[in-house]
Order: C-alpha cells, then structure tokens, then sequence
C-alpha cells in the first residue's frame, strides 16, 4: 500500500511515517505544496494524508486538482484546522474522511484502514488474525470459522486492536476511539476496563490464547505470545 | 432622580425662592414708599394749619372726612411734642377699628396751647399692597406653570438626540458585529458626545474583534504542537519499560487535557464570532434519550439511578452546539455525583431541567458559569458550563442553577424562535 503524506510538520511527518511503516504501508512524504503538487502528478497513491494548512497553497485546492484530473487516490485530511467548515469543504471536495489534530497514530491507522477497505471494491472486506476473521462489510467476527457474538463496541475494540496489532495502543487512544472526545474520563479508564475484560472473556472462551496484553497499566497490545 | 426631574425641581426651587424673597422686599419697599407719602401729606396739613392760625389767629375747624380727619385738644400741659405714630382708630364711617397714621403736634393760638392731631387713614394703603401681593403670587403661579411646561416638554425635546444615543448604547451589543450609528444632531455638545461614543465603540469592536482572533489563532496554532507531542508519545510507548509507563500515562492524561481544554476554549471562541449559523428544528426529546444512552456506561460505572420524564419538545439551534449542550449537562451530572446517587431529567416543551445529587458546600453559585470556574473538587476543565451558558445566551435559552437537595439545572426554551 503506498500513501503519501503532505504535511509540513517534519516532526509530525516523521511520527506518521514511523507507526506507519511498521503497518506495512510504503511511505513518501511532501512538505509543501508545490512538492506534493509534483508527486501526485506523477505517481499514485492509495491513500493521500493531506494537512489543509501548507506552505505554498491550500491543501483544499490540492484536493481539487485530483478531482480535475481525474486521480482516484483516497484522500484523508489531516487537519489543525478543526472547524466545522474545514470539515464540510473537505469532505465536499472529495475527500474520504477528516481528522482533526491532535489525533493518535492508531486512530490514523484505522482510519486508514478504513478508507482503504472501503476503496477496496474489488478485494476481500475480510481482516484476519490466525484463527480470528473479521468481516467488516458484514461487521461480523468469526474464530474458526463459528461467528461469536459481540456488541458493538467489543466488535469495534477488536478491529481496533487487529489493525493495530503488534503495537502498543495507550488506553486514552482506545477510549478516544470507542466514545469520540465527547465523554471526558482522563482520570478515569475503568469502564474501559470493563470492555478488554469482557473481550477477553469471549475469545478465551472460543480457545484463543491470551491476544490481548496488557502494557504496564498505560495500554494494551494485541499480539501472539 | 432623573435628568429633567432634577432640572425641574431645581428651577422651581430657585424660582420659588427669589420670587418669594422678591416679594417680601417689594412690599417693604412699597409700603414704606407709601408711608413716606402719607408723612408727606400730613406735614402738608400740619403746615396749612399752622398757616391758618397765623393768618386767621384762631384753630381752623376740626373736618372729619373719610380719610382725614383733624381734631384739637385744649391741652393742660406744655410739654406736647410733635410725633408721627401708626394707630388703630374706631372709623367713623365704617365703625370698626382701621388703621390710622396720626400726627400730633402743638399750636398756640391767642396764648393757649393746644394740640392739633391729624389722622390719617391708612386702609388704602393696605389696600394697595394686598393687591401687589396677590399680583405677584399670581405671576409666580404663571412663571412656575411655564418653568413645569418648558422643562416638561421642551427641555426634554432638546433632550431627545441624548436619550436616543443612551438607548442605542444600551441596546450595543458587540456579538452583534453591528457598528454603533448615531444620528447628527442641531447641538454641538450632543454631535460631540455621539462622535465620542462612536468612536470609542469602533475601538472597542476592534479590540474585542483581535482578541477573538487572537483566541481563535493561538487555539489553532496549539494543534500542531500537541499533535506533535501526542505522536511522539504513541511512538514511544511501542518500547517503553516499567519504570517509564507512569510518567508516560500522566503525560498521555496531561496532553489530552490540553487538547480537550483547546478545542474547548476553539469552540467558545466560534460561539462566540457567531460562526454557528446553520439552525434547524432540533429534536430535544430524542437528544436526551440518545444522550443517556449514550452515557449509559458511565452511569453504570457510578452506579447512578436515572428518572427521565420527557415529553415532545423542539427548539431552533445548530445541531453540532445542541449535542455538546446536552452532552455537557450530563456529562457533568455525572462527574459531579456520588456513587450510587441519581439524576433526574425532566423535559417539557418549555422547561428542561436535570439535577442530580451531591455536596452543595463546594459551588459557588454566582460564579458556576464562569470561565474556568471549578468547585473544589472538580478535576474538569472548568469550562464545561461555560460552554452551555455560551449556547444558551446564542439561541435565547434562558438559564439558571439552583441547590435543593440536588444540583439541578434549568434551562428556560424560548417559545418564539429568533429565526
């Protein structure tokens, strides 16, 4: 999978490269715009993060000059500006989703997964991790091929986790997936708790082994052992 | 006491007091002019009479007329010594006792002295003045008619342009982004006060207007720093050992709360500039019911009770800011509650209030929906009713807290949509 990654914050720029390329995908990277102008026009991408603040131009108009010539790259915008109008042009212009800064890299990562799987008309909508298969068009879990029954935040902590698989994911970044940024609980994690543990719970019970570890108390990891 | 009241009055005041000192020295003046005159005449009689003795050698005839009358008195002594006096006489003609000016002097005629008294009567005088007395109370009746009528709708004509800028001022409003006009006006003193006024609104909208940008700007320029530090972090706990998690978890908690508080004090900001047009019929009764569902975790994990009593209810307003309202009201509803405790939510197509149990002891009433205004023991932003109190006040909705037995709080719909 290969993204490109137009923000002019080198930091953030080497931030997002790093998780992501331990995610698998192919990273380039463009600090400006008239960088990106280039490499779009060249090559294509899967996906392009687009911050809409950038030196040299708009990243609104670089969105339409993919639309204008006809690009199919997916477009996931990567915001400071997180104003409901920034938003509503964004997503207006063709864009694929939004996310406003701050953000954590898992969420970017499954945001993108998502638009990805979404673009991926042709391909499986299946996610898999050894025995567990995750349909995501169907949004339903198989291990071993039997479907378990989870509720809709178990479901969604799980392909979080998949996608995220292998990484440590800090308990602020699950909980900011699970409920948005409107329940605010810095100080308090417990009823996420609540969920690993009932998730736990369910896939013990179908044999898998202990997937989900927990990170000295700051986050959890889905990995094998 | 108001502008022309206190012009009237002082007017009346002082036109009552030199009316009345005026008058008092007026009859003085008249009455001792007019006393003078009656001296003059006497001493006129006193001279024809004297005149007649040395002509005639012999007292002329006492006369007895309605306003003079002359007398002699044989008189045993010597020692008469000439003297005008003021005195009351029984009047011939009216019997009564009047007023009299007498003079009473010597005359000798053929070797005998006598006394020669000459009455005068002083009831015209009087006369005269009770007329001049009545006719000046009768003028300051009039003048303080006319002060009453000039002050009362003259005065406040001339008033009008400084009346019409005081309720201009009043109504300014700076969300409004409605620059101050004010009117020319035929006196100097009132264009130069609305020139003033005006310019000073203009400065102050301008300040008020950078100060927001300000806010606006540096929330943004926030974002990148914070998105920064958040990545970092999200990198760093990949190989993080024991000893680093609690720090990196406080720093994880304090980044967020940045963030939070940032998007908060962004969101107050854009209330606030107005740049939440877009409103539509919202539906308040689904909203709650969403919203405590929605929260339904956290209000498991308080072990709180919910009695929720909803009826139809709609309002006008954006809704993106109705979400946060609702989300904020119960979001703190919850925060600020014991364990175990409850939150009752009543909602009709005029009122909602929710309250929900808690010390009273740590709120301090006034001050509740104040920016960055936290009870002792809350560990939120203090921003949270700020927000709602923003909302409130941007689509009418009118507010209010209060302290029973629970918190609770009520918000007041408009029944006429402002749009």
């Amino acid at each position: 999978m290969k993204i490109l990654i137009i923000e002019d914050e080198q930091d953030l720029s080497k931030s997002i490269v790093s998780y992501l390329k331990e995610q698998g995908y192919l990273c380039e990277t463009a600090f400006d715009y008239y960088s990106a102008t280039e490499k779009i026009g060249l090559y294509d991408y899967d996906c392009i993060l687009l911050d809409i603040t950038l030196p040299g131009g708009s990243g609104l108009d670089l969105l339409k000059y993919l639309k204008a010539n006809k690009k199919s790259d997916a477009v996931l915008i990567i915001s400071a500006k997180n104003s409901l109008d920034d938003k509503i042009d964004g997503l207006q212009s063709g864009a694929d989703d939004y996310l406003a800064k701050p953000f954590h890299l898992a969420e970017l990562s499954a945001r993108l997964a998502a638009i990805i799987r979404r673009r991926n008309f042709n391909g499986s909508t299946l996610i898999e991790f050894n025995e567990i298969t995750i349909d995501t068009s169907a949004k339903i879990v198989f291990i071993q091929n039997e479907a378990i029954e989870l509720t809709k935040k178990e479901y969604e902590l799980l392909l979080y986790f998949i996608i995220n698989k292998k990484r440590v994911i800090s308990k602020n970044a699950i909980a900011e997936h699970l409920w948005g940024d409107e329940i605010d609980m810095v100080d308090n994690f417990d009823f996420l708790y609540t969920h690993i543990k009932n998730l736990r719970k369910k896939l013990d019970e179908r044999g898998c082994p202990e997937y989900i570890k927990s990170v000295y108390g700051m986050g959890y990891k889905f990995s094998e052992l | 006491m108001k502008l022309l009241n206190r012009y009237s009055r002082v007017h009346i005041i002082s036109a009552f007091i030199v009316m009345m000192l005026s008058s008092i020295a007026y009859y003085f003046i008249i009455q001792s002019i007019l006393l003078r005159q009656i001296d003059k005449d006497l001493k006129v009689e006193e001279a024809e009479i004297l005149d007649y003795i040395k002509l005639n050698n012999k007292l002329p005839l006492a006369s007895d007329y309605k306003h003079q009358q002359i007398k002699f008195e044989a008189s045993a002594s010597n020692d008469i010594t000439r003297e005008i006096i003021d005195t009351k006489e029984i009047s011939v003609h009216h019997g009564n006792y009047e007023p009299y000016r007498r003079l009473s002097f010597p005359v000798a005629v053929e070797g005998t002295v006598y006394k020669a008294i000459v009455y005068k009567s002083q009831v015209e005088t009087e006369y005269l003045l009770r007329m001049i007395v009545g006719i000046t109370g009768l003028i300051s009746l009039v003048l303080f008619a006319v002060i009453f009528i000039i002050n009362r709708f003259v005065l406040g004509k001339i008033w009008q342009p400084f009346f019409y800028t005081l309720s201009r001022l009043k109504n300014f409003d700076l969300h409004s982004k409605q620059s101050l006009q004010l009117p020319e006006s035929r006196v100097e003193e009132f264009n130069d006060l609305n020139k003033s006024v005006t310019q000073m609104a203009l400065r102050v909208t301008k300040e008020y207007e950078s100060l927001k940008h300000f806010t606006e700007n540096a929330s943004h320029e926030m974002q990148t720093p914070l998105a920064i530090i958040q990545s970092k972090l999200d990198l760093l706990i990949q190989s993080a050992n024991a000893n680093q998690s609690e720090p990196l978890q406080s720093i994880f908690n304090a980044t967020e709360r940045l963030s939070k508080l940032n998007q908060t004090l962004l969101l107050l900001t854009k209330i606030g500039n107005n740049q939440y047009r877009e409103v539509e019929l919202i539906d308040f009764k689904e909203l709650v019911t969403n919203k405590f569902c929605q929260f339904e975790e956290l209000i498991k994990s308080k072990d709180l009770q919910t009695h929720l009593n909803v009826e139809d209810c709609k309002i006008f307003m954006n809704k993106d800011l109705a979400d946060v309202l609702i989300n904020n009201l119960l979001s703190n509803a919850i925060k600020h509650n014991v364990d175990g405790g409850v939150i009752e939510c009543s909602l009709s197509a005029s009122e909602m209030t929710i309250s929900n149990s808690g010390s009273e002891v740590t709120v301090n009433k006034a001050q509740i929906f104040n920016r960055f205004y936290k009870g002792d023991n809350s560990k939120g932003s203090g921003l949270g009713l700020a927000v709602v109190k923003e909302i409130c006040d941007a689509f009418n909705v009118h507010i209010m807290y209060s302290f029973g037995s629970m918190h609770q709080v009520t918000l007041v719909i408009p029944t006429q949509s402002p749009y």
